[in-house]
Formats: structure tokens, sequence, C-alpha cells
């Protein structure tokens, strides 16, 4: 990765899973990404990091094929997916999972049926399996015996905790995490935020994380990429960005520590 | 005017194309059978009292208007026959699918729009599954199979609700009034009114679960898709019944 650099076309890499290329969305006259193009590659844990309504989700929903980009292309898995339909789609969504920023789970399902959803959605038939790995999934978020609760009777952050177990209950390889610590308390987020990098190493999956809590993305990601404007405008590791010269990545990376710009005395007051 | 009518032609044209795909979803079988008995269960159960309680009042109010009437001209024990061939013919078909529009179809609006609004359905589209297969299709099947029955019933409870105030109201015979009520109806009349549940039924069903499926995500549109499905609804019903009715003429005679 070396020195962030300012966006560019990537190079086609070796274990390359995705490749976006002047990417283009607009909704209506706003343009809200503008030619961004990113390339990730397998193991890679990417935290996209920029303000509100840079279009960070809408990266990722470009990533599942939720929307469809005005221009360029996405490439997963070295296979183009334009113009492809809701079924075309499934092999790929098969091997990737998606955190939504609300958590997402399904109000008439119970928690155990909401973990074992995308199991039976991919075939399982065995009950049997699969009521044992609802229980691995909900004893690995510290959450055992909910099962039988519906979402509706959950705290916001147990919820964030179920959509990580209905996550990883089918092992994808690729995981995309939409805010996964917004509007959560700073005990909870970092709870959160642990699960998901045990997560990536206990399934060595490849994963994105969008967020702005830069907290979540120190303890999650090794490769931050800092998105303004529409496009990728700094990408690199931690350290490098924090050192960065630019001062718009720096007012927003260190504009949240209170201590930063306060003289060594008055830290204590 | 023109943008107005440009928005309408495409709605229409979208709305058409997303019935199609529902009816070929329908054969593709992606719903399963439990959720089908759930969703009929639920649209049966949650408009059979507000419907047949909105019936018993206009079989009231029947009686009332057409006995006055036919008071003057000696005829009082044929109101049966009025209020059958009214029921059966018009009012039956045509309430039941309007208050089963502001029941179901809105509810099912909502739902859906609530789903959309919370990324439910993003989820099932990340997972795999297909929203239109799992979730709209067993909606339709089940306001298309619930109607028929639920207008039948209402029609039933609507010339009940006439024989009560005749007999003990107008002191009509209560076996005169059955005789005349059952005399005007011909089978043309009965598959007249399944043929119209059946489709007012699938009719309301592809609205709501179009515009459900359609909500933006805002804090208001939830409200607004419930509206839209009520206005949509309702002026659907209408015009199919104008259809119909001509149709269903056409044949009698």
């Amino acid at each position: 990765m070396g020195k962030p650099t300012t966006s560019g076309q990537p190079t086609r890499k070796q274990g390359e899973l995705l490749r976006a290329e002047g990417v283009v969305v607009k909704f209506g006259s706003k343009t809200v990404l503008d030619g961004l193009s990113l390339s990730i590659d397998s193991g890679e844990n990417v935290a996209i990091l920029g303000g509100s309504g840079t279009g960070k989700s809408v990266f990722l929903k470009l990533v599942v094929g939720l929307l469809e980009p005005e221009q360029g292309s996405i490439h997963l898995w070295g296979q183009s997916t334009e113009g492809l339909d809701e079924d075309a789609w499934i092999p790929f969504r098969r091997r990737m999972g998606m955190v939504f920023q609300s958590g997402a789970l399904f109000d008439s399902m119970s928690v155990f049926e909401n973990i074992a959803f995308p199991m039976r959605q991919r075939g399982d038939s065995d009950e049997g399996a699969i009521a044992k790995r609802v229980e691995e999934c909900l004893a690995w978020v510290d959450l055992e015996g909910v099962g039988r609760q519906t979402p509706s009777e959950l705290s916001g952050g147990m919820r964030r905790r179920v959509a990580l177990a209905r996550t990883i209950s089918f092992e994808p390889e690729f995981v995309l995490y939409d805010e996964p610590t917004t509007g959560l308390d700073p005990v909870t987020a970092r709870k959160i935020s642990r699960l998901i990098r045990d997560l990536d190493t206990k399934l060595s999956s490849t994963s994105i994380l969008v967020t702005h809590d830069i907290e979540c993305a120190r303890t999650v990601a090794s490769r931050w990429t800092y998105l303004a404007g529409g496009k990728i405008v700094a990408d690199g590791t931690p350290s490098e960005l924090l050192s960065s010269g630019d001062e718009d990545l720096r007012e927003f990376l260190l504009g949240g520590d209170p201590a930063r710009d306060l003289p060594l005395g008055r830290k204590r007051q | 005017m023109a943008i107005q009518m440009s928005y309408f032609f495409s709605s229409l044209g979208e709305f058409s194309e997303y019935s199609a795909l529902v009816v070929r979803r329908i054969f593709s079988r992606r719903y399963t059978f439990d959720s089908l008995l759930t969703q009929m269960h639920r649209i049966g159960v949650e408009s059979l009292s507000v419907v047949n309680l909105c019936s018993f009042f206009i079989g009231l109010v029947l009686v009332v208007q057409t006995a006055a009437m036919l008071t003057r001209f000696g005829a009082k024990s044929q109101v049966g026959m009025v209020v059958s061939a009214s029921f059966v013919r018009e009012i039956g078909p045509v309430f039941a699918a309007v208050m089963f529009t502001g029941r179901i179809g809105t509810g099912i609006a909502a739902e859906l729009g609530s789903m959309v609004v919370t990324e439910q359905i993003d989820a099932y589209r990340v997972f795999g599954a297909d929203p239109i297969g799992r979730l709209a299709v067993p909606r339709v099947l089940a306001t298309t199979l619930m109607l028929p029955p639920i207008i039948l019933i209402a029609n039933l409870v609507g010339i009940f609700a006439g024989y009560l105030l005749a007999r003990f109201h107008l002191n009509v015979s209560g076996d005169i009034y059955l005789d005349r009520s059952f005399e005007i109806l011909t089978h043309t009349d009965l598959v007249g009114c399944v043929i119209k549940g059946v489709l007012f039924g699938l009719t309301i069903g592809l609205i709501a679960t179009f515009v459900g499926l359609k909500t933006e995500r805002a804090t208001e549109a939830v409200g607004l898709s419930t509206t839209k499905t009520m206005v949509r609804g309702v002026i659907a019903v209408l015009v199919l019944d104008l259809m119909l009715a001509k149709i269903l003429v056409a044949v009698q005679s």
C-alpha cells in the first residue's frame, strides 16, 4: 500500500477480491460517488472513512448489488457484476455477508429464525445442525438463551450482536459492515468493534468496514481509506493516514479527540 | 399536465411489469405453504369483522330506504328481492373490496414499507432471498383467495340484517323475505360475485405490495404508501367493477 495515495486506476492483482473502477452514482442532480476507484485483496480488512453523506454506505450497496453505478464497473472475484439480474447476483451474495446499520433483523421472526435464515436460504435442511450452529453463533456474541425472543424485545446493542451472529452463521468469505457502532454507547461500541475484529480473525475473512467511528476503525482495520467528494482521497495504513498533511483528513481523524489541541497541563481539568 | 401524464403511464408500465413478475413467481414457488396459510389466516381474520359489521348496517339501511318506497306501491313484501339483488350484484362486492383495501391493503403496504425503511428488504436480497417471491406472492395469493369468501359472507350478513328489520320492524313474513331474496338470484350472480372477488383481491394485493415495496427511505414515506394504496386500490376497484358490470349484464341478457 505504501504512502497514502490519491485516487487513480488500481492495477489488477493476484488474489484481488474487489475492484471498483471509475464508479459514478448520482441521486437526482446530486453526485454521490464521482469516479471512485478501489481495489481490495483477499484477506484485507479495510475501513472506509468519511463524513456523513459522503457515499460510504452507497458504495457498500454497490458492492452487494443493491444499487447499480451509472458509470464505471465493479468486479468481484475477477468477474464483472455489470447488468446482473437478481438471480445472477445470488452466487456472489452466497459468498458475502453484510451487517446493516440498523441491524435489519426480520421483525416477524424470532432471533433463532433470523440467524437460521441465511443457512436455510443456502439450502441447509438439517434442522439439528442448524439449531447447533445458531447456538454456537449466539454463544460467540455472548447472547446465549435469547433464541426465542423477537428483535423488538432486544436492546440496540443486542440487536447489532444478533445481526453479527446472523452474518457469521454461514461463514462468508467477504463481510461488509455498514456503520456497526453508530448510535451505541461507547462501551457497547467497543464490544461490537472487538467482536468484529475477532470475527475477521476467526473466519480469516476479507472485510470492508464503513464508519466514522475512528476507534472502531482502529480496532478492526489494517488499511484505511478516506472518502471525500465522491472519491477515495487517501489510502494507506492507519499510521500513514494519521500522519498525513491533508488538513481535512487530519481534522476528520483527530477532530474528535478532545485532548489533541489542549496544552498538556489542561488535560486533567 | 404532460409531466403528470408521463408519470402516470410510466408508473402504469412499471406496475404491469411488476404484476407479470408476481404471476411468474407464483409458479416458481419461492414461498412456503406455511407463509401462504399464515397470510390467509391473518387476512381473513382481520377483515371479516369490519366487513361484516359494515354489511350488517348497510343491509339495515337498504331495508329502511326501499321499504318506504315499496310500501307506497303496496309491494313491501318484495323488500327481500331488492336487498338481495343490490347486495349480491353490486354493494356486497364493491363495499367489501373498499373495506378490504382500507383494512388489509393499507396494512400490507405499511408492513412492507416499514421493512424497506428498516433495510429488511435489502437484507432479504443480500442473503439471496427474493422479496417478491417470499413476501409479495403469499400476500397477493392470500388477498386473491380470501376476498371471494369474504364477499359471499358479507352478502349473507347483509341479507340477514335486512331479514331482521323486515321481520321484526316492518312485519314482513320471514319466509316471504327469504323466498324473494333467493328467487331473484341466478347462477350468473353468484359466479359474477366470485369473479369480482378474485379480480378485486388480486388487484388490491398487487397494488398494496407494489406500493409497499417501492416505499422510499423517509420518515413520512410509510404513511404516504398507505394513502397511495387506499386511493389507487379504491379507484382500481371502481374501474374494474364498471368493466365487469358491463360484461356480466351482457352475459345475462
